[in-house]
């Protein structure tokens, strides 16, 4: 069953568009990479997708609902961890668990539950009442895939979740990203660590110019780009150089 | 040298247009109205208490306190910006030439206010017949000349400590002004000499303090983006201030105000505007400046009309700025993504604003007991508030 699917979505921040016809799905528990040059569309991808922007035409469904049908039961579906983390400056750590408890519903036994799960992974048992100000760019980073998990979703959006992360939070990312892809939920990831993606995700979408480039697994990519024993950062080349010979 | 002459004029030209494009909106928007009142209502008062006024009120004393306060913040405004660290670096030599201009503008742009409460002086000084006409002409080039000067010490301040001990020096020079003025529109005018000499003495030794060090781009960088950061939060209050970040604090003795965490209703936005109003230190000190101001002119002014019109104007203002700065920015928020309706935030804003101007009327209407006992007059001022509030609150559109 397709969780999220993009039909021929057309849509930018101003009328001339960034993205082009763009279709693709994700299914249940797949965990799907969204490569791309800077300015390829992965974040204008990601912002139709979340209902931040509305594509000019096209539909993008999540869960088979569409924003416009129900936007609060679009949104129950999923939870987003951007590029640059984005925190409340007045609200501490758990404050943060706390409110995105509350705005999804959670009751208290499993707020309490997976806060603890959470709060022990990512080693910020003992930051619960700190503000963002104390925060390294990593615990920032941290406390939104945190708020991310909390939730557990049938799907994660993630854009570019391994910058300002130490080794150890890359590590547990991964660890969550996999134990939650077992339990079924799928997984978009927008990345330039071209070696991680390759390694975890199941299926690549190679965006280039706000379409879809090429996508599939790791084989599917190597034949359509024809180098059997290639790595995701020669088919990634080897699409820029399409490109410029164009 | 001619680069940085030119630089100062291209930053200059786009910091006055950048402090247009937000003096728009904060000149024609809710604060020209609070303005009138407010000034009408002061300057009534204020012109009905010198008629009452006596010769031997200490006029020359409040005059030097009040005008020599004014004159003591002198804060460079150099435009730097923090690539200057790396780019200014190779210029150093010619810096000169662009500190001239900025300390010219610096002037310029901060004699207004001694000049205004000069102004505002006159009818008192005039009054208790304090000083000559000639006097109190004279002591109008003084200002600008004291300023002039506070300018460029406070600059050697900096520059040679980095802003450390700057509190001490303003104290010096507080009391340096304050003596002067005093002393200029005192019987014994002659004895600005000392005052005078002391001046001498002190900004030439910060400026050779100065002499002695590199400049602190750092420092000057810093303050400027603090000085800029101030104005972005006023303008903020107004309209929507993109770039803006806002201080916090925890006020763990306001945590009884926040409420806990309910978990399994839709009480998340409440939750989440609640700690936003009390923490951040813009919006939680403009109410209280607001409320302490309404409190102090409801014990102090006598006139119940101006009054109910200082109170009504502070109230609408307060309920008003409360909303546009709670209402926050365009830009991305978590909450935007959460699964419940948009007007849930709207809705909580709402709520905290009346919460707290409910606090704010309660607050003016102990205060008007005090003063005036349990009078219809004290009455009035909770109606007034109340009423302004809540139609200020039900009246307000999105920006």
């Amino acid at each position: 069953m397709s969780i999220v699917k993009l039909d021929r979505v057309t849509g930018g921040y101003t009328r001339r568009p960034v993205l082009h016809d763009l279709s693709f799905e994700i299914k249940e528990g797949e965990l799907v990479g969204l490569i791309g040059l800077n300015g390829a569309g992965k974040s204008t991808t990601i912002k139709h997708i979340i209902g931040l922007m509305s594509p000019h035409s096209g539909d993008i469904q999540v869960n088979g609902v569409n924003f416009q049908e129900d936007p609060e039961r679009y949104r129950q579906s999923f939870s987003y961890i951007p590029e640059t983390p984005i925190l409340y400056e007045e609200l501490t750590l758990q404050e943060h668990l706390e409110l995105t408890a509350m705005a999804y519903g959670l009751d208290q036994a499993t707020f309490e539950a997976r806060s603890e799960v959470l709060l022990k992974e990512f080693m910020m048992e003992k930051r619960l009442r700190w503000f963002p100000a104390h925060f390294s760019k990593g615990m920032r980073q941290k406390v939104m895939i945190m708020c991310a998990f909390l939730v557990n979703p049938s799907l994660y959006i993630i854009d570019e979740p391994f910058v300002g992360l130490d080794p150890i939070g890359i590590q547990s990312l991964l660890t969550q990203m996999e134990v939650r892809k077992k339990e079924g939920a799928s997984i978009l990831m927008s990345t330039h660590i071209l070696s991680t993606a390759e390694k975890y995700c199941d299926r690549i979408i190679l965006l280039h110019e706000g379409q879809v480039r090429a996508q599939g697994t790791m084989d599917e990519l190597r034949s359509a780009f024809g180098k059997e024993k290639a790595s995701l950062d020669d088919l990634y080349i080897a699409m820029t150089e399409d490109d410029s010979h164009e | 040298m001619n680069d940085l002459k030119s630089i100062w004029g291209k930053r200059f030209y786009h910091y006055m247009r950048e402090v247009q494009k937000y003096m728009q909106y904060i000149f024609t928007g809710h604060l020209a109205i609070v303005l009138v009142f407010a000034i009408g209502a002061v300057g009534y008062a204020y012109s009905e208490w010198l008629k009452e006024i006596s010769t031997d009120f200490p006029a020359a004393i409040l005059a030097a306190v009040v005008i020599g306060g004014a004159l003591v913040f002198s804060a460079p405004v150099t435009l730097l910006k923090p690539a200057d660290l790396v780019f200014f670096l190779p210029l150093e030599k010619h810096l000169p030439h662009y500190v001239k201009r900025a300390l010219r503008w610096s002037l310029f742009s901060q004699i207004p206010l001694p000049i205004i409460l000069y102004i505002v002086a006159l009818p008192l000084l005039s009054t208790t017949n304090t000083a000559s006409t000639t006097v109190l002409l004279w002591l109008v080039a003084f200002i600008v000349v004291l300023k002039w000067i506070f300018v460029e010490t406070e600059f050697s301040v900096h520059f040679a400590r980095s802003g450390q001990g700057i509190w001490r020096d303003r104290c010096v020079r507080f009391i340096i002004a304050a003596s002067f003025i005093y002393l200029w529109l005192s019987p014994y005018l002659y004895f600005i000499v000392i005052p005078a000499i002391v001046l001498g003495v002190y900004t030439a030794y910060w400026y050779k303090q100065k002499e002695q060090k590199p400049f602190p781009y750092e420092h000057f960088i810093a303050l400027e983006q603090n000085r800029m950061m101030r104005f972005y939060r006023f303008a903020n209050y107004f309209t929507d201030v993109p770039h803006l970040k806002g201080a916090v604090s925890r006020r763990r003795w306001l945590s009884f105000f926040m409420q806990r965490p309910k978990f399994g209703e839709t009480v998340s936005q409440s939750f989440l505007i609640k700690r936003t109003f009390i923490r951040t230190d813009d919006t939680f000190w403009l109410w209280v400046r607001l409320t302490v101001i309404s409190m102090v002119g409801t014990y102090f002014i006598s006139i119940p009309v101006a009054i109910l019109i200082l109170v009504g104007a502070l109230a609408f203002a307060s309920s008003l700025q409360l909303i546009y700065a709670l209402r926050s920015s365009d830009e991305f928020r978590m909450d935007m993504l959460f699964p419940e309706p948009q007007v849930f935030r709207e809705q909580a804003i709402r709520q905290v604003v009346r919460a707290v101007q409910w606090i704010q009327a309660g607050l003016v209407f102990i205060v008007g007991i005090i003063a005036f006992g349990l009078s219809p007059t004290v009455g009035l001022l909770l109606v007034v508030m109340v009423i302004v509030s809540e139609i200020t609150i039900r009246s307000t559109k999105k920006k």
